[in-house]
């Protein structure tokens, strides 16, 4: 498992970074396009001379450094990882300077935020070298934030009392300045997913806000499907051959056919917009309505409901057909078996034979489908929020690619590879609860 | 003894005799002539579908510009040649003038005269602007930048269905040599190879896909569609195949038909392609018409989130993504939606037709 | 007569399928009393099976049919009911409560996911009235009946975690529980091994001592019939062509047929050059009638007789000449499981350190009960598995240290024939395929015309038709498909044959003519043969020695005849002593 996640992560890391076109070129573009100032012709991507014009190599290594690409690639998937340090703060500083350095920000919610900072001043050492004092934070200044007392940053000639900072790594540079680093292994197996380029929040909380919205969607049409698919394929394969049979799995075959995104434009084009046949029914998509929360009791559930449908029957059409004739088939090569011959032979009665003998063990194939099926329903189906406009995981990984926003991409990435293989590892669990032939090691 | 063999000398061959049963699944049967049939008549699109005329007659010269780009001969003509203004000759346009003017001269059209990339704003009448519902003219109607909706469609179908078709292939020639390996040779090749399938499984490949087009930026269709293919072949058209392959492989070899051969002296590579092989495709091609329908889809996604090949390529799924920005104009959706769904499900139902002619288990009951 | 309990009169169940209507059954009466066990003997197709299914009802329906006739059963309370009248309901209360049945395959016929008690219960609850305490009791009790060790553990393991043996007990424990009064049990020892098998036999035949049912035994094994029925109906071809009581059907059989089977069973007590078969018997004409050839079994057996003095003297010649293969100490491992760098942690010694030597134009038999290694010896001579250690010579040359090259040559010389012919020719490979595939491998003639001349030749050589070449495998019977096996073997033109239980997936009749067939090759072409089997009988017939294996190791090794009528081993003894021979002898003293 372990080695299979570094595999794929590794992967797409790899990848990601040989892809020009990331968030460094496009602020590369954005500085370059002001520096040329307005009137001028674009460069076209082929005209190096001109390119390199328009940003000094100082500001490219500022850049590179912004977006964490000054180190090697090994050392950028290990510190997303988790594994090793990332630099979260640097300043440029000589002796005798005075600068702030954060210590935590709040989150006032909406957005906005504050920081809780302390001041650090820098001597020289006298050998040379430089030492760092701080303060302490907050004293005597506060502020409140629902209902809770955070310390603000007092004037630093206010402050009597200076202690030694050992929080940075110091690197003397050519031009007698220091370069002050604070470094902090922070990544993934930290819960740390990184700073989304876009949104500027940490990817961890993006991801984690739309989990439960691409979860509500995932999870209904999970139970719906296969409390619709496991009978139906029972009953189709007890009457397999007559025109219930027939007639279903007709129509269950043009459903696999068609894929879900395609009809659920389809759906809303006919039962939505109103465009075609006068009818709107449900809404154009979307998790709730936008008045919601003004909304009844029971108007909060009936909105809900109108929004589930159409998306919901989506989801399903995929794994519907797949899910039903498996289990058809299943069961029928079971009935065909001989023990349930030794069950007629006893004299149970067919339902029984069928209900107790052979459904059980046509289950064990069904349960490995589970795997594939949990990862589907955590990471969302981009497609399908797309078209119904559904902010979940898929969405925003999918708007991720189109802006490059790599970071979230990642932890969509970590995110999706890991509920596939924990979705593998439930069905392997399911496959030795069911069946007692396999013995889990 | 040898009683029992009055039949006829040539007996059937397992596959011949699926093939038989398959031709007795009507459904399936009728839609692999449909499908063969279209996809035969795209391939003469240029003659059927197409503003280019297939013969002008001007002046005593006649040419032939629709079958000049029929046969890829890459012979243009200008409109100065049938005495037009302007480079590019509007042979419907041609017509009319020729008809009018009574000196002889005369074009013939394609069935349907119009091409898939030619815009039609022109030839609008005042104070109208696209997309244009269907009318007698354009059939299915036209698009948001003026272009007949049947033609990008018809010239859509060739692309679709050749995607598919390349990707099936080269990802069962991949996936079975590669799942052979593993499954006949076992051991670290195999622990090495499941661990590669493994991860190549866990990738998005749609989303791989994207950051890549992204990143290539093809606008020439011919070099995206290759592009396209080989990316999704790499990505995600073996590892099924192969992982299934490797199993059959693995099974297979242990038969004593195999242990037979191997005792005659059979080299490995003989046993695995002469005699496993034909014993384990089996499962893979009653796969394939499903595998089919995937990459269709695939595609048509690819190109409904903006993708797949480049603008101005006659997709289905760029028609779909311009139908649900427009919703007011339904047949944008309708009509590449009806032709998604016909196709797939004709596939759908060989698939279907292939599995039941493959696998003519007779389920009897007891009671 | 009152003490009839079951009446089948003129039954008809035909199969219809895409290629015709099989009459399976086909106009087929006999009366079972009280307390009597009937056997149905005959070869795979005869029907018996199906006679037997069709009492239960249990004819999968499409493609069967019961197309005529009547089963009367005679109830208890003296009503008689027609159980092919009866509605499926009604059915239910006779399946497994007045008629139950055993099936041939333990190995499938108890559902997986249940255990073996569940199982059980579930049988007693359906037709007794007891709770689950009463009926666990009951279950239990049932399993001390069958002689399973352990009851209450088996009680609550799943059919995985018990032995094939155990399983049929299981079966049988299961149809017993309702103390029905017909109990039908279709080959419920054919695929055991022979000592599981007589241990079985014993215990049935106790059982329905004790409990007084009726047991339909059917198989296609006259020995089996031998130690358990007291009466025997012999079918062939969906017709009942005797029957009569155990011991008259041995003493004096009447129909031809009766005596082929008889007769082609290989025989303990004497010595013969080659097998009686049905064909020696009978003849069938195109339009169905038989004619009989021989009339006495004695006769037919006089015919083949070999003297203990010829047998000697062949033993003699033989050790005369340099021993053409020798093996050395050899060993052959499989590891179970292994550590992540891929170090073995644990092995399975399939063959430990074995050494014997076979002469040219000798018959080594190789003999042991299923897992004593005997296949994997024979496997790995012809480096179909890898060996261990030890040393293979095959004429001067060590066979374990060839080059790749080397061994495809040495491969012309040694052959193998195998055990299962269902699976031992490519499915989908035409006959013809499949036998010019070794000539063209080792270069053998120069047009594909001489080799397919040749590959006619062969198949008249294991007396099949030329015309056959065009076929698939799928049209041909067991018999006929062994058949084809040697014949691509010949093509070769080897030396030296392994036969890996080659006649045991076949019928009685079809095995006796298989090792006819092996028997004329080994003459014409002098073949040295490892004729490797887990049934004695058919060793001790084909070989002149024999070793005889057990847990991978050599139990004892000497002239087959020798072996047989002076074992030194105890499980060698076991071995002879479980063979079920069919003896006169025997049946009288069982009835007296």
């Amino acid at each position: 498992m372990i080695p299979t996640f570094l595999g794929s992560t590794l992967l797409v890391f790899a990848i990601l970074s040989v892809v020009p076109g990331g968030p460094l070129d496009r602020a590369i573009d954005k500085m370059r396009m002001a520096s040329m100032g307005s009137g001028e012709e674009v460069a076209s991507g082929g005209d190096s001379m001109r390119d390199d014009s328009g940003i000094s190599p100082e500001q490219l290594e500022m850049l590179k450094k912004q977006f964490g690409l000054d180190k090697p690639f090994l050392a950028r998937y290990l510190i997303w990882l988790g594994l090793y340090p990332r630099e979260i703060d640097s300043e440029v500083v000589k002796p005798g300077d005075m600068f702030r350095e954060t210590v935590r920000r709040v989150d006032l919610g909406n957005n906005n935020s504050r920081l809780i900072q302390r001041h650090v001043k820098v001597e020289s050492d006298g050998s040379g070298g430089i030492k760092l004092l701080k303060s302490g934070v907050g004293g005597d200044y506060a502020f409140q934030h629902k209902g809770k007392s955070y310390p603000e940053l007092p004037p630093s000639s206010s402050i009597d009392s200076w202690t030694t900072s050992n929080d940075w790594a110091v690197n003397k540079q050519d031009d007698g300045s220091f370069y002050l680093a604070k470094n902090k292994i922070s990544g993934l197996l930290q819960g740390d997913m990184g700073t989304s380029f876009e949104h500027s929040q940490p990817v961890g909380k993006l991801i984690r806000e739309r989990i439960p919205i691409s979860l509500y969607f995932g999870l209904i049409s999970f139970f719906l499907t296969y409390a619709v698919c496991i009978p139906l394929g029972i009953m189709k394969a007890i009457r397999h051959n007559t025109n219930f049979d027939v007639i279903t799995s007709f129509v269950i075959f043009i459903g696999y056919s068609i894929p879900g995104y395609a009809l659920g434009v389809l759906l809303l084009l006919l039962f939505a917009s109103g465009k075609v046949m006068g009818i709107e029914w449900f809404p154009m998509g979307n998790f709730r309505s936008l008045d919601y929360d003004s909304l009844s009791f029971f108007g909060k559930i009936f909105d809900q409901i109108k929004h589930t449908v159409l998306p919901v029957i989506c989801y399903m059409v995929g794994s519907f057909a797949t899910l039903t004739i498996l289990m058809k088939n299943s069961l029928l090569e079971n009935l065909s078996l001989d023990y349930v011959r030794t069950a007629f032979a006893k004299g149970l009665p067919e339902k029984k034979v069928i209900f107790k003998h052979a459904v059980r063990n046509s289950l064990i194939p069904i349960a490995t489908g589970i795997g594939g099926i949990v990862g589907i329903f955590l990471s969302g189906s981009y497609l399908m929020e797309l078209v119904f406009n559904i902010d979940g995981i898929g969405l925003l990984s999918f708007k991720a690619i189109t802006t490059m926003d790599y970071p979230i991409f990642m932890g969509f990435l970590a995110l999706s590879v890991l509920t596939l293989l924990i979705g593998n590892l439930i069905s392997d669990l399911l496959y030795v609860l069911i069946d007692p032939r396999i013995k889990f090691d | 003894m040898a009683t029992a063999n009055n039949k006829p000398l040539r007996s059937e061959s397992i596959l011949e005799k699926r093939i038989k049963n398959f031709k007795k699944i009507k459904r399936g049967y009728y839609s692999l002539w449909i499908i063969s049939i279209l996809y035969f008549l795209s391939f003469l699109n240029p003659i059927l579908v197409n503003n280019k005329a297939l013969m002008v007659k001007y002046n005593g010269t006649t040419s032939f510009p629709a079958f000049s780009e029929l046969f890829m001969t890459g012979k243009e003509y200008t409109g100065e040649q049938f005495g037009q203004s302007g480079g590019v000759v509007n042979y419907r346009q041609l017509k009319k003038d020729f008809k009018a003017a009574g000196e002889g001269n005369w074009v013939l059209m394609p069935p349907y005269p119009y091409g898939p990339l030619e815009v039609l704003m022109s030839e609008f009448p005042e104070g109208v602007s696209p997309p244009t519902a269907p009318d007698r003219k354009n059939l299915l109607g036209t698009d948001t930048q003026g272009r007949d909706i049947f033609a990008r469609l018809s010239y859509g179908f060739r692309i679709s269905i050749s995607f598919s078709l390349v990707v099936t292939f080269f990802g069962l020639i991949i996936g079975i040599t590669v799942g052979a390996i593993l499954g006949f040779y076992g051991g670290r090749v195999d622990l090495v190879g499941l661990r590669l399938i493994e991860v190549f499984s866990t990738l998005p490949f749609l989303f791989i896909m994207m950051i890549l087009v992204k990143f290539v930026n093809i606008t020439d269709t011919w070099s995206a569609f290759l592009f396209l293919a080989s990316l999704m072949v790499v990505l995600t058209g073996w590892i099924g195949i192969s992982y299934y392959v490797r199993g059959e492989f693995y099974r297979e070899k242990s038969r004593d038909y195999v242990a037979a051969a191997r005792a005659l002296g059979q080299s490995d590579f003989n046993i695995m392609l002469r005699h496993i092989l034909p014993n384990a495709l089996t499962s893979v091609i009653t796969f394939t018409p499903f595998r089919i329908v995937g990459y269709i889809s695939s595609l048509v996604a690819l190109d409904f989130l903006g993708f797949g090949l480049p603008v101005p390529t006659p997709s289905w799924g760029e028609l779909i993504r311009q139908g649900s920005s427009n919703i007011s104009y339904p047949w944008l959706i309708l009509t590449p939606l009806f032709m998604l769904f016909m196709t797939l499900s004709m596939v759908t139902f060989i698939g279907e037709a292939v599995r039941q002619a493959f696998d003519p288990r007779d389920h009897t009951r007891l009671r | 007569m009152s003490d009839k309990l079951l009446e089948v009169k003129n039954l008809k169940t035909y199969f219809h399928t895409e290629n015709g209507t099989v009459k399976a059954v086909d106009d087929v009466s006999f009366t079972i009393h009280k307390g009597e066990t009937v056997g149905i003997v005959g070869e795979s197709g005869s029907g018996k099976s199906v006679t037997s299914l069709s009492v239960m009802r249990l004819i999968p329906t499409p493609p069967g049919k019961y197309e005529g006739g009547e089963i009367i059963y005679h109830r208890p309370d003296g009503q008689q009911v027609n159980l092919l009248d009866i509605s499926y309901e009604e059915m239910r209360t006779y399946r497994g409560n007045e008629i139950s049945m055993i099936f041939q395959e333990p190995m499938t016929s108890l559902n997986p996911v249940l255990t073996c008690g569940e199982q059980v219960l579930e049988a007693i609850q359906l037709h007794q009235d007891v709770s689950e305490e009463e009926g666990k009791r009951i279950a239990i009790e049932y399993f001390e009946q069958v002689k399973l060790p352990t009851p209450e553990r088996i009680y609550d393991a799943y059919p995985h975690q018990i032995s094939g043996g155990q399983k049929q007990r299981v079966m049988i424990a299961m149809a017993m529980c309702n103390e029905p009064n017909v109990l039908i049990a279709d080959e419920p020892t054919t695929a055991l091994d022979v000592t599981v098998q007589k241990r079985i036999l014993g215990m049935m035949r106790e059982l329905q001592e004790k409990k007084g049912a009726s047991t339909i035994f059917i198989t296609h094994d006259l020995g089996v019939i031998a130690e358990i029925a007291d009466r025997v109906i012999v079918m062939y071809k969906g017709h009942i062509v005797e029957q009569g009581t155990v011991l008259e059907i041995f003493t004096n059989p009447k129909h031809p047929y009766t005596k082929g089977l008889i007769a082609c069973r290989p025989p303990l007590d004497k010595r013969l050059s080659k097998l009686p078969t049905v064909a020696d018997f009978m003849e069938v004409k195109d339009d169905g009638t038989i004619v009989e050839k021989i009339s006495s079994v004695d006769e037919a057996f006089k015919r083949y007789l070999v003297t203990p003095e010829q047998t000697k003297q062949r033993l003699v010649d033989l050790k005369k000449q340099e021993p053409v293969l020798q093996i050395r100490n050899l060993n052959t491992w499989f590891s179970t499981k292994k550590n992540f760098f891929g170090k073995t942690l644990s092995w399975v010694k399939a063959v430990k350190d074995v050494s014997f030597d076979v002469y040219p134009g000798e018959t080594m038999g190789l003999v042991g009960e299923s897992g004593c290694g005997k296949t994997t010896l024979g496997r790995t001579l012809l480096r179909l598995v890898k060996a261990q250690s030890g040393d293979i010579i095959y004429k001067g040359k060590h066979i374990l240290d060839l080059s790749k090259s080397d061994m495809k040559d040495m491969r012309r010389d040694m052959q193998i024939i195998f055990q299962d012919p269902y699976s031992s020719l490519n499915p989908r490979m035409t006959i013809g395929q499949s036998l010019l595939e070794p000539m063209r491998i080792h270069g053998l003639f120069n047009s594909k015309k001489e080799r397919l001349e040749k590959a006619a030749e062969l198949l008249t050589e294991v007396s099949m038709h030329p015309d056959h070449l065009n076929r698939y495998p799928h049209e041909f019977s067991g018999g006929q498909r062994q058949r084809i096996c040697i014949a691509r073997t010949l093509a070769l033109e080897p030396e030296f044959i392994i036969c890996d239980e080659s006649v045991s997936a076949l019928d009685v009749s079809v095995q006796a003519q298989v090792l006819n067939l092996m028997i004329d090759l080994r003459e014409r072409f002098n073949f040295t043969y490892i004729f490797i089997s887990h049934d004695l009988s058919v060793v001790k017939f084909m070989s002149d020695r024999m070793v005889v294996m057990n847990k991978g190791e050599i139990e004892e090794m000497g002239p087959a005849d020798e072996i047989y009528n002076n074992p030194q081993r105890e499980y060698t003894k076991k071995l002879i002593s479980a063979i079920p021979e069919g003896r006169v002898e025997d049946i009288v003293a069982r009835f007296s």
